[in-house]
């Protein structure tokens, strides 16, 4: 039986599928640990922290994740969910090197000039990007996508335990209150500016006063430019 | 007598014919480079006085703006000082622990995935430019075969080449360092009168290592060679060719440079027109100057893409104007025909 090998559409989808995995679990477990942790340092300043070391290791994470369930799996979790495999064209079991010229090298390659090794997989004949060129490697559809009643529910799960745990750590810390005085405080100075604004337009009969991009050189002659104001700096 | 304009020609075409090699002179030219940084827009932040010249209308800014900022962000927003301090003293020490780790091991691996891809994307298009030279398919599974199989000779070859030449220069230079200030004036004029012929030895041997390790590259690429055999053999080419390998480097120099830069040039140009049209257009009509700046900063972003492939096309035919200066002096000398060893050879030492 001749192969049926994975589209772009496809394999788009199972990689978005591996990217929100990626993400939602540490971002999960990250939450978690502020949420649970009992911490003297701000709340905020802790996650926005924790999130800045997330980024620095979560490429490490991909790496590791994406090379992992290639040599386990034969392809990641999207991809098995996808309904996808990845194979060694010559029939051989891939090894670590095959996995590492596929995924760091490779998807760095196919990256280059806008994502044209992606692309590629639209113009092959076998739908090979760059890096399965470069790992001697095809995506073949092994079975149909696995049943959405699978597939869906977990992620939903994920979503639905990092947003309730949100939920209960702004309860907990009186964050949801917090954020809703300081809403309300900000839009009312915006406001009050507004308002005092108009006042002195309507006052002065000028043209508005918003603060916007060059105007022309004054044609009032009220208006004295060289004195009545500070300089540009000094609102920065 | 080697014919360059054959050379040149005949690179010309293969490279035309072979647009595989394009891609391999892509990854080569991304990452010898370093890739795009931007460090040229570090003055976007900076006050400028023509920029500020076009804001002399001061009288449109509201006087209290500042208290009412920070009426509504707080007075940490006037000190900035204070507000960094603020936001950074109750960071426990365990966070700067991670982070610092975390920062490691990017490098580390930054710097381990650069070399291992430099010395693949080398070797793969070095072999795959030798088989379209002798008018066989070329594949960028061969060619990713090769760079796998010799990745670590030509790492080790240019860590002990340039390595070497490197300790040496310092060497050189401590002791330059140590005399000059150290030792008594006489001793030091006589030192100063060695150091004229020293530098120009130094400067010979410097252009005889860039040749030296070239040849490596190539020989470690399309021969079957030890690690040590390479750099023996490369260094008797690179001896008697020194005169030919030197005028195809000042060619390949030249010709990079002029496509090379000039298409940079290009893009920089037509970058700043952009950039000017864009806030000609802002100035007057906001709406109009953003959507026509996005259209533009696409187009832009395009053209960028459009440099590494114009970068990766002029990598692939210099390193084939190098293989074919190889072929021809393997030609004129009669060496052992040892280049390229059937693929079926290679793959079986994966």
């Amino acid at each position: 039986m001749e192969k049926q090998y994975g589209g772009y559409i496809l394999r788009m989808l199972a990689y978005l599928f591996d990217t929100l995995v990626l993400w939602l679990v540490p971002l999960t477990f990250l939450f978690a640990v502020v949420s649970f942790t009992n911490t003297t340092t701000d709340f905020w300043v802790s996650l926005l922290w924790l999130f800045l070391e997330l980024l620095l290791f979560q490429w490490l994470l991909s790496y590791l994740y994406f090379i992992f369930t290639f040599l386990w799996f034969n392809g990641s979790f999207g991809k098995l969910v996808a309904g996808l495999s990845i194979e060694k064209e010559n029939g051989e079991k891939p090894t670590l090197g095959d996995a590492f010229i596929r995924f760091p090298v490779g998807y760095l390659v196919s990256g280059l000039a806008l994502g044209l090794g992606f692309f590629w997989i639209i113009k092959d004949p076998k739908k090979k990007a760059f890096h399965d060129h470069f790992a001697g490697t095809v995506v073949v559809k092994k079975n149909s996508p696995l049943p959405l009643y699978i597939a869906l529910p977990c992620l939903i799960g994920v979503i639905f335990f990092l947003s309730t745990a949100i939920y209960q750590t702004g309860i907990k810390r009186n964050l949801w209150q917090r954020l809703g005085t300081e809403v309300v405080n900000f839009s009312e100075t915006v406001n009050q500016i507004i308002r005092e604004n108009t006042q002195q337009i309507n006052k002065k009969n000028v043209p508005p006063t918003v603060p916007s991009l060059p105007i022309p050189k004054p044609t009032s002659p009220s208006v004295d430019f060289n004195t009545s104001n500070q300089p540009l700096e000094k609102f920065f | 007598m080697v014919d360059y304009s054959n050379i040149i020609r005949r690179s010309r075409q293969i490279v035309k014919n072979n647009k595989k090699l394009w891609i391999w002179g892509m990854i080569l030219a991304a990452m010898s480079s370093g890739g795009f940084n931007f460090s040229s827009f570090s003055n976007i932040g900076r006050p400028n006085k023509n920029w500020q010249d076009l804001f002399q209308n001061k009288n449109t800014i509201p006087q209290e703006l500042p208290q009412k900022i920070n009426q509504v962000l707080g007075s940490t927003v006037s000190d900035p000082w204070k507000f960094i301090s603020s936001f950074l003293s109750p960071i426990p020490i365990s966070f700067w622990i991670i982070l610092g780790l975390g920062i490691l091991v990017a490098i580390i691996f930054g710097v381990t995935l650069r070399i291992f891809i430099l010395n693949w994307a080398t070797a793969g298009l070095m072999s795959q430019a030798s088989l379209a030279e002798k008018g066989e398919t070329i594949s960028l599974e061969k060619g990713s075969i090769q760079g796998r199989n010799k990745w670590r000779k030509l790492f080790l070859s240019s860590l002990i080449l340039w390595g070497g030449f490197t300790a040496a220069s310092v060497f050189i230079s401590l002791v330059s360092v140590l005399v000059l200030t150290l030792v008594p004036m006489v001793i030091k004029i006589v030192f100063l009168i060695i150091l004229v012929p020293l530098i120009i030895l130094f400067i010979a041997a410097f252009l005889f290592i860039i040749i030296w390790s070239t040849f490596c590259q190539i020989i470690i690429s399309l021969e079957d060679f030890t690690l040590g055999k390479s750099l023996s053999f490369s260094k008797k080419v690179a001896k008697k060719f020194f005169a030919e390998g030197l005028l195809m480097g000042l060619i390949n120099s030249g010709i990079g440079c002029l496509l090379g830069c000039g298409t940079i040039l290009v893009i920089i140009i037509i970058g700043l027109i952009v950039a000017a049209v864009i806030f000609l257009i802002f100035a007057t009509n906001q709406v109009a100057g953003i959507s026509l700046g996005v259209f533009l900063g696409g187009l832009f972003l395009c053209s960028l893409a459009l440099i590494v492939l114009v970068q990766g096309i002029i990598k692939a035919f210099m390193m084939t104007n190098w293989v074919l200066l190889y072929r021809e002096i393997q030609k004129s000398e009669k060496f052992p025909d040892r280049a390229n060893p059937p693929l079926e050879q290679m793959n079986s030492k994966v």
